[in-house]
């Protein structure tokens, strides 16, 4: 999980709040678990690294 | 150093009234023989354009030229002692070279400097480089195009476009002369010279050796040497093929205003490769049916690209002249594909990632919404992303903090409703970098009216570390609210919304 510092937009909220004062809800949000998206990223990188093997000359 | 473009002419310009019965062909054919393909294009779009006027002068070799030249003579060859022809085109009638100095902007539509180049024991004449205004059609799109500075007869005029060139098949091939149309394109380069990226190619001991073709190492090299930053992909002629269609890597660089280079083989023994600088957008594209407009990241994660309007790409190709339309299935088959897709320099990930990532979040919010939402816009994308499977269309564009508020001040809803400009200031001081903006729009808004129903925002400037950790998010704006990610003192996400102000749809971004 990523830093709490980072994660997110802290600054962005931290400035509204002073706006227009914290009381908005902070409503606990449940993120999906499917792992589509990572092992698409990871095949797109294998597939990225395998680029290096072509040999194509042009001219 | 000397331009050609703005170089003084030698002698006098002769000036042609080139509209009907004027013969293009006959013209070409009489003044530089019938070997140059090219020519005949540019003269195609002069007359497209509606060209009255040909004005012709003879130039010193300078520039890139000369650099050209000493690359010859260190390979042994002897450049063609001949000036160099400079043509400007002008939908304007005058008849004296004394009247160039009253035509303006509006009536100048480019030029083609015209350089003879040995062949065995004679010459042929190339199109050394050349920018003509591609803007013909409503629906053709370029994003990168930069302004350049050409005189005619002492008088500077300006043109908006990317430098087109033709290889002299000796000292720079296919390769050199799509490198340069797409080094030109990166912000920080006005152009590029063969010679440098030779002595690059040499320094980095790749040497390239007279008449002989690029490989990918080579190309690779001159744009790491740059520091320029890409993505690319192979695709073999057989066997099992990449997940991301080479489409989406050429869509990923254009539509954030970068080029990128696309190489292929019909199975010979060297391929040709050729810049892709633009796109076409055609609203009324057919899709077969729904199945197929899907781009499916997993079992669970699809969604439609907005690259599906995308008709054809735009594209040099040095053989045959500039501003060509490639349909954007015309490679898919019978051919081995190499793609390198020019990203931002600021960019620690590419669009295609930004555009999985995006959708990660969406679907992650979309989870989240209440069946029965009162804003009908909100509850129209919840079904669209949860009942109807990622019906949502994305289109992932790059840009810097200032210029993604900058469009949000510009905003307004379909009841002309605006953001409120407080927020828009915070949101503005802490939006200091760059980001990947990823427009969310449904698939009858968004090529109807080309309006969204807003946008996921993330950081291009952070490393995407091996789990996906959320740590790229910056908010989403959704119709009615912003979405903001947090953690909590237990180190529990939560989500705070804030009023939006654009409760319906709005203008999709364009420069």
């Amino acid at each position: 999980m990523a830093d709490k510092r980072t994660f997110g937009s802290p600054i962005l909220v931290q400035a509204l709040d002073k706006l227009f004062g914290s009381e908005h809800e902070k409503e606990s949000i449940t993120l999906r678990e499917s792992h589509d998206v990572s092992q698409f990223l990871k095949e797109k990188e294998n597939w990225e690294k395998k680029s290096s093997e072509a040999q194509i000359l042009f001219k | 150093m000397e331009e050609l473009k703005t170089q003084g002419c030698l002698g006098n310009p002769e000036i042609l009234d080139v509209r009907p019965p004027f013969s293009n062909f006959d013209f070409v054919e009489d003044r530089f023989g019938g070997e140059c393909v090219p020519i005949r294009r540019i003269f195609s779009q002069a007359r497209m354009g509606g060209f009255s006027t040909l004005v012709i002068e003879e130039i010193p070799s300078v520039g890139l030229s000369k650099e050209d030249d000493t690359d010859l003579i260190e390979a042994g060859l002897k450049p063609i002692n001949r000036p160099l022809y400079r043509l400007t085109f002008f939908k304007s009638i005058f008849a004296n070279a004394v009247d160039i100095q009253n035509q303006s902007n509006e009536d100048f539509l480019g030029y083609a400097i015209l350089k003879a180049v040995p062949t065995g024991n004679r010459f042929r004449w190339i199109v050394f480089e050349s920018v003509t205004n591609p803007a013909r059609h409503d629906n053709n799109f370029y994003h990168a195009t930069r302004e350049y500075k050409v005189s005619s007869h002492n008088k500077i005029f300006s043109i908006k476009g990317n430098i087109y060139c033709q290889q002299n098949d000796l000292t720079n091939v296919c390769a050199h002369v799509a490198l340069r149309t797409c080094i030109s394109m990166v912000e920080g380069f006005n152009d590029f010279s063969y010679r440098e990226m030779n002595r690059i190619l040499k320094a980095k001991g790749f040497p390239h050796g007279v008449g002989e073709p690029l490989s990918i190492v080579q190309i690779k090299t001159v744009l790491d040497s740059l520091g320029i930053k890409y993505s690319d992909q192979w695709y073999p002629l057989t066997g099992e093929q990449p997940n991301v269609p080479f489409q989406k890597y050429l869509y990923a660089s254009v539509e954030s205003g970068y080029p990128a280079l696309l190489g292929f083989t019909f199975g010979g023994a060297s391929g040709h490769i050729i810049p892709v600088i633009g796109h076409t957008f055609n609203e009324d594209t057919w899709v077969p049916n729904a199945e197929t407009s899907y781009f499916t990241i997993g079992k669970d994660t699809r969604y439609v690209p907005s690259e599906l309007w995308v008709s054809s790409y735009i594209c040099h190709d040095d053989n045959f002249g500039s501003h060509f339309c490639l349909p954007r299935q015309y490679m898919s088959k019978n051919s081995e594909l190499f793609v390198i897709a020019i990203k931002p320099k600021q960019v620690k990930y590419d669009a295609i990632n930004a555009e999985a990532i995006a959708v990660d979040y969406l679907y992650s919010i979309a989870v989240n919404m209440i069946p029965n939402e009162v804003n009908r816009w909100l509850r129209r994308l919840r079904e669209a992303i949860l009942i109807k499977s990622g019906w949502v269309v994305l289109r992932t564009i790059f840009m810097s903090g200032k210029e993604y508020i900058d469009h949000l001040r510009g905003s307004k809803g379909w009841q002309d409703e605006i953001i409120d400009p407080k927020v828009l200031d915070v949101l503005e001081n802490g939006l200091k970098g760059y980001y990947w903006v990823v427009e969310i729009s449904l698939p009858e808004l968004f090529p109807a009216n080309r309006r969204k129903l807003g946008e996921i925002v993330l950081n291009a400037e952070v490393e995407l570390s091996k789990e996906l950790d959320l740590s790229t998010y910056v908010l989403a704006r959704l119709p009615g609210q912003f979405y903001f990610f947090g953690l909590d003192e237990n180190s529990k996400i939560f989500v705070q919304k804030r009023d939006c102000g654009i409760k319906t749809h709005s203008r999709v971004f364009s420069e």
